[in-house]
C-alpha cells in the first residue's frame, strides 16, 4: 500500500471528490487542506510538520479555524510516514503565457500577424525562466523521502470566454485564434517539469484532455458549472474550481506516478 | 537713457554666469539646465531611438504616463533582463542601440524600401546574427532565412512606429563607426565583435564629422516630416564615455571629440528649427557642480541617480508627474471567499 497525503489550498477539492466516488487500488490517501488567503497559505513548520502558522489577525484566524473543521481538528500535518506528499494548487501563472500568446508569433509554432515575433530560442527561454519563478518556495525535505509531487493549479475554465473580467481578454483573443497554442502550453509543461526535476520534484503538469484550444479547462470538468455563469448576476463566477472528474484524471497521474507507470504522463503527447 | 547697459552681460538670469548658475549652486542642485522650446504632455504619440542612454529616457517617460510608443510589445509579468536581452521593451521598435545618425537614416531608408544596407547576416558559431543589431538575438538564428524573416517583420514594425510619432526623441550616442567600404552600410557594431567577421580589406573606420551628423539628421528628419509632416524632434546627447575607441586617440580625447561633435551637432539643429528641441542631459550628468556623483565607480556608466536626476528635470519641465503602473488584466481566480466556497463544498460530500 502507498501512503500518499495530499497537501493544498482550494484545489484539493477535486482530488477529495474523486477520491471520495473511487478511491485508487493499492494507495491510501489522506487530505489537510486550507483555503487560500494571500501571504496566509499552509507552509512547513518550525517542527517539521506542514499547516497554517499562528494567526496573526481575524481574517487569518478564520481561516485557520475553517481549515481545522476541515481537516477533522486537525492544525497541522506530519508527513514523516508518508512514501508521498502531493501538493495541490500549485499556482504556475498560464496566464502570463495566454497574454504573451495573445500579441505574439513563434516561429514554427503560431504565426497569425502579431506585432511580435518571437524566435523559438526567446520563447524557450522565457518559459524556462517562468517555471523557474514558478519554484515553490525551498524547503530542507525537498529531496527527502517522502517524494513530492506537485500539481498545478488548473487553468480557468473556458466559461471565463463569456465573462467581462479583463483577466479574460488574452484567452479571448486566443479562442479566436488557437494556432500553437497547444504546443506552446506543451513546452511551458516541459520547463515546468524539468525546473521541478532539478530541485527533486516530481511535476505532473495538467491534463492535456482536460484543455481546450486556447488553453483553458473544458468547463464539464467544473465542480459547479452553474456559479461560473456570468449571466447569472447570483452566480460567483467560478471558473477555477474543478470538480471530481477532473480530480481523477489527475489520481489516474498521481498512481501512475507512483507506481513506476512514468510513461503514461511523460508519453502524454 | 536710465535703463542703459554698460556691457550686455549685465542684468542677465543667475543662470548666464558661472558663480551664481554653478559655484554658488548647491551640490546635486540641478539648476535651470532646461527650458522647454515646446510642451510635451502625454497627448503625445513618443517614439524613442538611440544610443543605450535612450533607454533610460524611454524608461522614465513610460513611467511618466507618456504614450510612448511600442509596435514590438510584450506583456507584462515577463522577466524583464530576459527580455532586455533580447531587445524588448527598450525603444519603440526593437531595433536595439541605434548609436550614429547615419545609421538612423540608413534604417529608416530601408525599412521604407529606399536602400538595404549590405551584408544582412552575419555568422558567429555556426548561428545566423542580424549584422544590424547583432545583439538583439543573443544565440542568434539557425538559418540565414530566419535572420531575414525576423528582419522583414521587425522593418514593418519600424514602419508603424515612425508614422505614428508626434514626437521622435533620438539619443546620440557617439562618432566612431564601422563601415562597408564599397557600399558605405554602416554598421552597430565593430564586425567580428558580437558577431561577423572583421575583414581589413572592406571594413573601414569612420569618425563622423559635425557636417556628416547634420547631414545624417536633417535627411532623416526630412524623410520623418515626409511621413508625418507634424512630428517634432527632442534631441539629446548621451553623456556615457566611450568604452574604447579605434580612432588611435586615448579613449577620452576620442570621448571628448565624439561628444563635442554631437553636442554642436545638436546645438546647430535646435537653433536653426523651432521644432527641433535639446533636452541636456548630457550636461546633467557630468556637470562639475555634481563632482562625479552622477557615474558609477568606472566612471562611464550612469548611476540610477543620475538617471533620475536627468529625467525628474525633463519632468519637472513640462509638468509631468510620474505615476504609478497600471495594474495588468487580473487574474480572476484568486478570489479568497470564492476558495473557500470551493472547498467547503469539496469537503461536505
Amino acid at each position: 500500500m502507498i501512503r500518499v497525503q495530499v497537501i493544498g489550498n482550494s484545489h484539493v477539492g477535486a482530488l477529495h471528490l474523486a477520491w471520495q466516488a473511487a478511491a485508487v487500488p493499492g494507495i491510501e490517501m489522506r487530505f489537510f487542506a486550507a483555503s487560500y488567503r494571500p501571504g496566509y497559505t499552509i507552509d512547513r513548520l518550525n517542527d517539521g510538520s506542514y499547516g497554517l502558522p499562528p494567526p496573526r489577525n481575524r481574517a487569518e484566524r478564520a481561516v485557520a479555524e475553517g481549515a481545522a473543521r476541515l481537516n477533522d481538528g486537525a492544525t497541522s500535518i506530519r508527513v514523516d510516514d508518508m512514501d508521498a506528499v502531493v501538493f495541490a494548487g500549485h499556482p504556475t501563472r498560464p496566464e502570463i503565457l495566454a497574454r504573451l500568446l495573445a500579441q505574439s508569433d513563434i516561429d514554427g509554432l503560431r504565426a497569425t500577424g502579431a506585432d511580435t515575433l518571437l524566435s523559438v530560442g526567446l520563447f524557450d527561454d522565457i518559459c524556462a525562466a517562468l517555471a523557474r519563478a514558478a519554484l515553490p518556495a525551498p524547503h530542507p525535505a525537498a529531496t527527502a523521502r517522502p517524494r513530492q509531487i506537485i500539481l498545478p493549479r488548473p487553468a480557468q475554465a473556458a466559461t471565463l470566454l463569456l465573462s467581462a473580467n479583463p483577466g479574460a481578454l488574452p484567452w479571448k483573443r486566443l479562442a479566436e485564434n488557437p494556432e500553437g497554442v497547444t504546443g506552446a502550453f506543451t513546452a511551458y509543461d516541459r520547463a515546468m517539469t524539468a525546473a521541478m526535476a532539478d530541485h527533486g520534484l516530481t511535476y505532473l503538469p495538467q491534463p492535456r484532455e482536460t484543455r481546450t484550444p486556447e488553453g483553458l479547462t473544458d468547463p464539464r470538468f467544473l465542480a459547479d458549472p452553474s456559479a461560473a455563469l456570468p449571466q447569472d448576476k447570483a452566480a460567483r463566477e467560478d471558473h477555477s474550481h474543478m470538480g471530481a472528474d477532473y480530480g481523477a484524471i489527475c489520481l489516474d497521474d498521481i498512481a501512475a506516478a507512483l507506481t513506476g507507470a512514468e510513461t503514461r504522463i511523460q508519453g502524454r503527447p | 537713457m536710465a535703463n542703459a547697459r554698460h556691457s550686455p552681460y549685465e542684468g542677465l538670469p543667475a543662470k548666464c554666469y558661472w558663480r551664481t548658475g554653478v559655484a554658488e549652486r548647491a551640490p546635486l542642485d540641478p539648476g535651470q539646465l532646461y527650458t522647454p522650446k515646446f510642451p510635451v504632455s502625454r497627448k503625445l504619440r513618443v517614439v524613442t531611438a538611440g544610443s543605450c542612454f535612450a533607454q533610460h529616457v524611454g524608461r522614465a517617460l513610460r513611467g511618466a504616463g507618456l504614450n510612448v510608443v511600442d509596435t514590438e510589445p510584450l506583456p507584462a509579468g515577463l522577466p524583464a533582463a530576459l527580455t532586455a536581452d533580447y531587445g524588448f521593451n527598450l525603444f519603440s521598435a526593437r531595433y536595439g542601440n541605434i548609436y550614429t545618425a547615419a545609421q538612423l537614416l540608413q534604417l529608416y531608408r530601408e525599412a521604407f524600401g529606399l536602400k538595404a544596407p549590405t551584408d544582412p547576416v552575419w555568422m558567429r558559431d555556426g548561428r545566423h546574427f542580424d549584422s544590424q543589431r547583432p545583439a538583439i538575438e543573443p544565440r542568434g538564428h539557425a538559418t540565414a532565412d530566419d535572420v531575414l524573416r525576423h528582419r522583414a517583420h521587425h522593418l514593418a514594425q519600424v514602419r508603424k512606429a515612425f508614422a505614428q510619432a508626434d514626437l521622435f526623441v533620438f539619443t546620440f550616442g557617439l562618432t566612431e563607426a564601422w563601415r562597408d567600404a564599397e557600399t558605405g552600410t554602416v554598421f552597430p557594431t565593430a564586425p567580428g565583435t558580437v558577431a561577423g567577421t572583421y575583414d581589413p580589406d572592406r571594413h573601414r573606420f569612420h569618425n563622423y564629422t559635425v557636417a556628416e551628423v547634420l547631414g545624417d539628421f536633417r535627411a532623416f528628419m526630412k524623410l520623418m516630416r515626409g511621413l508625418n509632416p507634424k512630428v517634432r524632434f527632442l534631441v539629446t546627447v548621451s553623456p556615457v564615455p566611450l568604452t574604447a575607441t579605434a580612432s588611435g586617440e586615448h579613449v577620452e580625447v576620442a570621448t571628448s571629440y565624439s561628444k563635442a561633435v554631437l553636442r554642436a551637432a545638436c546645438g546647430t539643429l535646435a537653433a536653426e528649427d523651432p521644432r527641433v528641441d535639446y533636452f541636456p542631459s548630457y550636461e546633467i550628468i557630468t556637470s562639475l557642480n555634481n563632482r562625479g556623483a552622477y557615474f558609477e565607480a568606472n566612471r562611464r556608466s550612469v548611476s540610477d541617480a543620475g538617471v533620475h536626476a536627468a529625467m525628474q528635470m525633463f519632468l519637472d519641465a513640462h509638468g509631468l508627474i510620474p505615476v504609478g503602473v497600471p495594474a495588468t488584466e487580473a487574474a480572476a481566480d484568486d478570489d479568497p471567499v470564492r476558495c473557500e466556497e470551493a472547498l467547503l463544498e469539496a469537503f461536505a460530500r
